[in-house]
């Protein structure tokens, strides 16, 4: 999608390769001792309302350590609401929403910006910084702390994970789309936040760096931390997620493992469109696929 | 808590370059060169050495040569010394207060005119003027321009905010409306006052560095230091902010608690630079262009080497000013304008075809 995009073939890219998404979440579904699943955020019965439109209504949703949580469902469901709602950017208008027990609106500014990060789905910069630049500001959150020792080390680290290292001395807006996205994935990565928030991360992204992305958040997760990934893509939320909440008009209906959850039934009437959820036939994974063509051709199951 | 693999430190590109250390040693080389220039040029001409050795007689040490002409001391110390330092605060105050505007609206072309402090400052010199109010004797006109020029960024200021967030879009235009009125201001108080009056005010709208004295010096200057060092501990949080208010807050920074602090610093820094020598435009505007096209746009370089580069902009303009025209003393913002205006213009085309957009 970027015939710009330089691109090495490293050993790192097969360490990538191996990782079938398939297979490592098949690991986490064991007893995984690295990462008992503590709940680092709650949100309870959270309702979000703009004048008289609902965007958000009671929704419940724990965010656990050691798992990957995808939130899916279509245009307008309230992803991006609920994800300004997880990190504190907007207080619910019903309910609340709580980190380790304290309320996300007590914890201060920059205190939060050492427990969460989050990458949105548009990333612009109002000057022509260079991406080494901007991947360093994400470590502004660890300035005067013992971490900032780190700070080289660890925007290098960063660089690397989104494959945006030979990019360093460009500048910001002479990148293309996805591009973009992951000079801000790297920042998001360089703050070393214990949650991580995505909103739509895949979207501008080929295969290759679709799969990057998630084995990065695959990463995080087994290190310890949590992630919450909004994504349209269904087959992609099959093979990465732990757990998949749907939203639909702004409420929460359903939130399990996507073996439960993504289901033939439960998707066609989410997307008011026929989704067909199968057995691959080689891995044996979830196969999620949306049927095409003609309206007249494809009939809700 | 690191999920991110080992990838071993590569060197990356420096946070700051050689370029940096190049850019401050030039412009500190020019600005202390075109000081004695300055100071030496004019209807009295004195030659640099006797500049430099008067000024040393000045803060006590024997050294270099006098001055030759009988006046020469004199002259340099009441007239000439005063402006020139003037022009150095000036200059550095209208730089500063452009680097860090552009900063908070995130847009290269916003300019301190447009939160208006200048029109604010221009029609409560006016009144004063056409009224003749004289509550502070012989500084009333600058006291009112400071004060008009604070009133009016808050103004701006409270009436773009909605909800405790202020939008660009909404405070940019909000500024055009805030200027608009203060133009019509303009336009009654000259219409009120008599021929002198008249007079005053147009030529206070040209902007002059013409009749500064170290009394006026003594209050800019302080100004002009509060308001940069303001600026300076600002720097790292304008960089953040160009990710955008959201991309900001998520980093830690309170986005309302900055953009307060950062239309305090601008107002302190242009309402300083208005005030005794009336409205120069297009310092703040070009000046921190230059300097982010040879630097880069982080504020931490940004601000202090627009403020070195505003210094020597304006005295250079103010040498122009009193020296280009025998017996003749330019209005300095005629000057600024008439230069800056054209060559903004083919800044603007320059760099969007280089940067690929403003966005």
């Amino acid at each position: 999608m970027n015939p710009r995009s330089p691109r090495g073939g490293t050993a790192r890219d097969e360490a990538y390769r191996s990782e079938a998404p398939q297979g490592a979440r098949q690991d986490q579904h064991g007893v995984n001792p690295r990462s008992p699943r503590d709940t680092l955020l709650s949100v309870r019965g959270a309702g979000v309302r703009i004048d008289d439109a609902t965007l958000l209504s009671g929704v419940d949703l724990d965010v656990r350590t050691g798992e990957i949580l995808v939130v899916v469902g279509p245009n307008g469901a309230g992803k991006s609401t609920l994800l300004s709602v997880l990190a504190g950017d907007r207080a619910p208008d019903d309910g609340g929403a709580a980190w380790e027990g304290t309320p996300l609106g007590a914890v201060r500014t920059a205190e939060l910006a050492r427990l969460r990060g989050v990458l949105l789905q548009e990333n612009r910069v109002s000057f022509p910084f260079r991406v080494v630049d901007v991947v360093r500001m994400g470590r502004a959150p660890w300035t005067g702390t013992d971490a900032e020792d780190r700070d080289e080390e660890v925007v290098a680290s960063a660089l690397t994970a989104a494959d945006v290292t030979h990019l360093a001395a460009r500048r910001y807006p002479t990148l293309s789309g996805g591009e973009k996205a992951r000079a801000s994935l790297a920042r998001v990565l360089a703050q070393e936040p214990r949650l991580l928030l995505l909103d739509e991360p895949t979207a501008a992204l080929d295969v290759r760096h679709q799969t990057r992305v998630l084995a990065q958040a695959r990463r995080h997760a087994d290190a310890g931390g949590a992630v919450v990934v909004v994504l349209h893509d269904l087959p992609l939320a099959a093979a990465w997620a732990d757990r998949v909440a749907v939203l639909d008009g702004g409420r929460l209906v359903a939130d399990g493992p996507p073996a439960e959850v993504l289901t033939t039934e439960l998707l066609s009437a989410a997307y008011d469109h026929p989704v067909d959820v199968l057995s691959h036939p080689i891995t044996g994974g979830l196969l999620v696929l949306p049927r095409h063509g003609a309206p007249s051709e494809v009939t809700t199951p | 808590m690191s999920a991110l693999a080992d990838g071993g430190v590569r060197t990356l590109p420096p946070a700051r370059t050689g370029r940096v250390t190049v850019l401050f040693v030039l412009l500190g080389t020019a600005l202390a060169v075109l000081a004695v220039v300055s100071a030496g040029s004019g209807q009295l001409h004195v030659p640099p050495s006797e500049v430099l050795g008067a000024l040393a007689r000045g803060v006590g040490l024997d050294l270099g040569p006098e001055p030759t002409h009988p006046n020469g001391y004199a002259a340099l110390w009441t007239i000439r010394f005063p402006r020139v330092v003037m022009a150095i605060c000036v200059g550095a105050a209208l730089a500063a207060a452009g680097a860090v505007m552009q900063g908070v609206f995130g847009n290269p072309l916003a300019d301190p005119g447009v939160v208006g402090v200048s029109s604010g400052a221009a029609v409560a010199a006016a009144a004063t003027i056409a009224l003749g109010w004289t509550a502070v004797g012989p500084w009333t006109t600058a006291t009112a321009a400071f004060v008009g020029g604070l009133v009016a960024t808050f103004a701006v200021y409270a009436l773009a905010r909605s909800g405790g967030r202020t939008e660009v879009v909404t405070l940019v235009l909000t500024g055009v409306a805030i200027n608009a009125v203060c133009g019509a201001g303009l336009a009654l108080f000259t219409f009120l006052g008599d021929t002198q009056a008249r007079e005053e005010i147009v030529f206070w709208q040209l902007g002059s560095l013409n009749g500064t004295r170290w009394v006026y010096v003594a209050i800019v200057a302080p100004l002009m230091l509060a308001g940069l060092v303001g600026a300076i501990a600002l720097a790292r949080r304008l960089d953040l902010l160009s990710l955008g208010e959201r991309s900001a807050r998520h980093l830690g920074v309170d986005v309302e608690r900055l953009r307060i602090v950062a239309v305090v610093v601008v107002a302190l820094l242009t309402a300083a630079a208005v005030a005794f020598c009336g409205i120069i435009s297009f310092v703040g505007l070009v000046v921190p262009h230059l300097i982010r096209m040879a630097v880069g746009p982080g504020h931490r370089v940004l601000v202090p080497a627009s403020a070195l580069g505003g210094a020597v902009l304006l005295l250079a303009a103010d040498l122009a000013a009193r020296t280009a025209v025998p017996y003749a003393d330019l209005p300095i913002g005629m000057l600024t304008a008439l230069v800056g205006g054209p060559f903004f213009l083919w800044l603007v085309r320059r760099t969007r075809r280089q940067a690929g957009g403003w966005a």
